[in-house]
């Protein structure tokens, strides 16, 4: 249908409105599973739609993308989706406009002499397995909580099963390992029990450290949304400086970095001098431990079990008065604290996520989060309990559940494990031993290794990066991205959509599909496992991610190389149509064709999530659904339902009948959550004479981690231009510093100019610096800390200590 | 550039009846159905860095919270690529 301009634009008008109408319906009435105010979909001429999820985020809002002429035209909140009824953030609905930046790499560059030339992807194909072949254990993966589910299960299975040496690892590492050890020393497994439906419920609502208002701001709404509706429900916001979040807040508490350890072990203290723990609940459901065998010994994540009256004492020192001196929140604040965790009436809900989690006590605080809400029992009730979040769209789907870790394999299985690997052995049919039993490099090492010289160590010689910037990203780049430069040996493979900070040092890139130009599958923050189809073609050459990995193996395969082969022989990632006959599924014409090849892989990898009771749903299912949070087990009827709260009877359908509530894979086998008293341990680096100022790190709302999409969508590019660090104004008037003006700060790692931004839209308390990290020509992780939590091995980039002068001309 | 979006209208009454007029006279808004807090409207610019302005300007006048948008539409501003960051 063609419209003339003026009917158009009328027709457009009245489309959008009734959007915004549908969307207003579901605000209006936000509980229950489908939002009412009609599910229907803009009627657009000519415009096609289908869902996905937001490329964004770990939130996983789901838009619909609208079609035309082979491009994407628009995108509609999808009002199916109970994560967003209808609603984006302002990178959501400009989703659509990453897939169309000018500088869309679209063809192999391979670097010859300096100079990056144009390949064919046969060659490139032929250089990487070359690579491999002279060196395999030297090979490393680094990959991100972006892959897709099929992506990542591609790439585990080709380093675990073909290479053997588990030299993987990806970005999540950086942002949410610490929540991930947190929960497997808490419960025995990973991931939430429970789900955002938490924010309709609670009564209070405690923000951990987290700028919830610009990092996961549909959640946020959702929660604010009921303020507006009326609901009396109170806003916490624990932080280290003031943010968009605390605008909102009813009580702000800025306390002094580090410092979250010793609140929180102040909150159990309280429940316990006011009689008020859960007896019957921890009796019968918990165990306390605590971390050191002896005082001497290095810390071990099972440390040792101890009685309720050992913890008592333990944390007897940690009582209101003490702890208002070492962390700068008031008595009566931590006295409020306290209040709220004693009154079993109220429901609280404690979210987290970087500010928790890059932490050098990482697993601590994500321990101590667990124990105040099971010791006080405000667990459980839909409403009532801690609950982590992502960032990115499937650090939960890619990373923890299909297992992209050093020491991991699919389902939250271990290598270490004799018994978890003869089981992958198995589900793979590879021979006896295939799978190397030794963990490989975390981050942080395999940086280190790679930018390190071979002959002093640096045993990682060639690295494939995708879908992920770490030179951007990873902290003290100089020393674990930067020093590739000197290092001619080693060579840095990149598949990536954009030119980045890490193309630059590229020495072979990759053009990659991205997002709707490929099928995908991801899975989000509740346990929400999303898939959407391929809707446009990627540009030029560009390819899927996964597509590059198949590639690489059967080029490895056709070349003798026997870890592609399974214990028959067949190339490890073997497909066959209805007819049985074999798809090469290698060659990108075929990939795309008889076969959904996402959708093998995922069925592939679906058994493994059945061994810890974490299944996902069919691919089927998927399809027809705006995500389903697992486990999702069939019911007599045949139909598959999904899981909103884990180990709790009536909710999940793994608790045995009777037991009320049941941690089915805890630590000690007995079915009990672990208590954990962790102490306060100081940072590694604390401000000083030289250094006087605390350095913190983080993202904005406009961008979505090191900008490389929305740094290419020009309204958001415009909204937030260019990097700056905030500054407390006092501290900026005694500098001689005024806004606007540029500002050295410098760590021991290294210096960075940048404009001072005082007093803006997020505030620093004295003593504390802010810089966002977006910002490729102002790279703030030069200068950041790779300290890491002895357990997660997530470096804290949340605290190091800086100085700051004004720059004169 | 089309968007449909939802506006959250806090504050007091007089904020957020001047709010109203105001978005009532904006040349480039339609403004749509009003429950309660919320208000529906529809923004048509020439495109995204228009939408941003207008955008801001809602946002910035007391007796508005939030501005959401819940549609965009772009097709017609052609095949325009987007500069690199
Ligand atoms: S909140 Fe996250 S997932 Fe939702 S629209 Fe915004 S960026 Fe996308």
């Amino acid at each position: 249908m063609n419209l003339p301009e003026p009917d158009r634009r009328d027709f457009l008008r009245t489309t959008a409105l009734s959007a915004a109408a549908s969307a207003l319906a579901a605000r209006v009435a936000a509980h229950g599973p489908t939002p009412p105010g009609g599910t229907e979909l803009p009627i657009v001429p000519g415009v096609t739609w289908d869902k996905a999820p937001c490329r964004f985020c770990g939130t996983g809002c789901h838009v619909q993308v609208g079609v035309a002429h082979g491009k994407v035209v628009a995108v509609s909140g999808d009002r199916q989706a109970e994560v967003n009824k209808g609603l984006l953030c302002v990178k959501g609905y400009h989703v659509g406009h990453i897939l169309y930046g000018k500088d869309r790499l679209t063809t192999p560059l391979l670097r010859r002499d300096g100079k990056l030339v144009p390949i064919t992807w046969d060659e490139a194909i032929d250089v990487i397995a070359q690579r491999i072949l002279a060196a395999p254990d030297k090979f490393a993966f680094y990959g991100s909580g972006q892959w897709t589910v099929a992506e990542g299960y591609a790439a585990n299975k080709f380093i675990k099963a073909g290479l053997s040496n588990n030299h993987i690892d990806p970005n999540a590492r950086l942002c949410m390992a610490s929540a991930v050890v947190g929960y497997i020393s808490t419960y025995g497994v990973d991931e939430p029990y429970n789900c955002y439906d938490d924010l309709d419920y609670c009564d209070v609502l405690i923000l951990w450290g987290n700028n919830f208002a610009e990092m996961h701001p549909v959640l946020f709404s959702r929660f604010i949304d009921r303020k507006l509706r009326g609901d009396a429900i109170t806003l916490i916001d624990i932080a280290t400086r003031w943010t968009r979040s605390s605008e909102r807040a009813d009580h702000v508490m800025i306390f002094q970095p580090h410092t979250d350890l010793a609140i929180a072990n102040c909150i159990a203290y309280q429940v316990i001098e006011a009689g008020a723990v859960a007896r019957e609940f921890v009796e019968r459901h918990c165990v306390f431990r605590k971390p050191w065998k002896k005082p001497d010994d290095p810390q071990t994540l099972l440390g040792e079990p101890c009685s309720f009256d050992e913890y008592k004492q333990l944390i007897s020192t940690y009582t209101p008065e003490a702890v208002a001196q070492m962390s700068g929140l008031s008595v009566e604040q931590l006295r409020l604290l306290g209040r709220l965790f004693i009154d079993r009436s109220k429901k609280i809900c404690s979210v987290w996520c970087m500010g928790v989690n890059q932490h050098t006590q990482g697993t601590a605080m994500n321990n101590l989060l667990h124990a105040i809400h099971l010791l006080s029992g405000h667990w459980g009730r839909p409403g009532d309990g801690p609950q982590s979040l992502t960032g990115q769209p499937s650090a939960c789907g890619t990373v923890r559940e299909v297992g992209t870790l050093a020491h991991a394999l699919p389902g939250d299985l271990r290598v270490d494990n004799p018994e978890h690997a003869e089981l992958a052995e198995k589900m793979w049919n590879l021979p006896a031993g295939r799978i190397n039993r030794k963990p490989g490099y975390h981050t942080v090492l395999m940086w280190e290794k790679f930018c390190t010289p071979s002959e002093q160590g640096g045993d990682i010689q060639t690295l494939w990066v995708q879908v992920t910037n770490p030179g951007q990203s990873l902290p003290n780049a100089n020393k674990l991205f930067e020093a590739k430069q000197r290092l001619p040996e080693k060579f840095l493979i990149v598949s990536d959509v954009y030119p980045t900070t890490t193309t630059r040092l590229a020495d072979l890139i990759l053009p990659s599909a991205m997002w709707v130009e490929k099928n995908g599958i991801f899975g989000n923050s509740e346990r929400r496992t999303q898939q959407w189809f391929r809707m446009v073609n990627p540009p030029g050459e560009a390819r899927d991610d996964c597509w590059q990995i198949i590639a690489v193996a059967r080029r490895l395969y056709d070349l003798g190389y026997p870890g592609m082969k399974d214990k028959d022989g067949k190339f490890l990632f073997h497909m066959t149509d209805d007819h049985g006959k074999e798809v090469e599924i290698w060659k990108w014409d075929q990939y795309y064709g008889r076969i959904n090849v996402d959708e093998r892989l995922y069925e592939e990898y679906r058994p493994f999530t059945k061994i810890k009771h974490k299944d996902v749903a069919p691919y089927s299912e998927l399809v027809k659904s705006r995500g389903l949070r697992w486990p999702v087990v069939q019911q007599p009827d045949g139909s598959w339902k999904e899981t909103r709260y884990r180990f709790i009877e009536g909710l999940d359908p793994y608790v045995s009948s009777g037991k009320g509530v049941q941690f089915y894979h805890s630590v000690g086998k007995d079915d009990r959550a672990v208590i954990w008293f962790r102490p306060y341990v100081p940072p590694p680096e604390i401000p000083d004479a030289e250094y006087p100022f605390w350095l913190d790190t983080g993202r904005v709302l406009e961008h979505w981690h090191t900008a490389t999409m929305t740094g290419r969508v020009a309204v958001l590019k415009r909204a937030m231009p260019s990097g700056y660090i905030e500054m407390n104004s006092e501290d900026a008037a005694e500098l001689g510093i005024r806004n606007g003006e540029l500002v050295r700060v410098q760590t021991r790692r290294g210096a960075l100019e940048l404009p001072a931004w005082i007093d803006g839209r997020g505030r620093c308390p004295r003593g504390h610096l802010f810089v966002p990290f977006f910002d490729e020509n102002r790279l703030i992780n030069r200068l950041t800390l790779d300290a890491h939590c002895p357990f997660s091995k997530e470096p804290d980039y949340k605290k190091c200590a800086a100085k700051v002068v004004k720059v004169t001309a | 550039m089309t968007s449909g979006l939802l506006l959250s209208l806090s504050g007091d009454a007089s904020a957020v009846e001047q709010a109203l007029a105001q978005l009532r006279a904006c040349p480039v808004l339609t403004l749509g159905d009003r429950q309660g807090s919320w208000l529906t409207a529809a923004l048509q610019t020439s495109g995204p860095e228009e939408s941003e302005r207008w955008h801001r300007w809602m946002q910035g006048l007391p007796g508005v919270g939030d501005v959401e948008v819940v549609f965009v539409h772009w097709d017609d501003e052609g095949d325009r690529h987007h500069e690199p960051a």
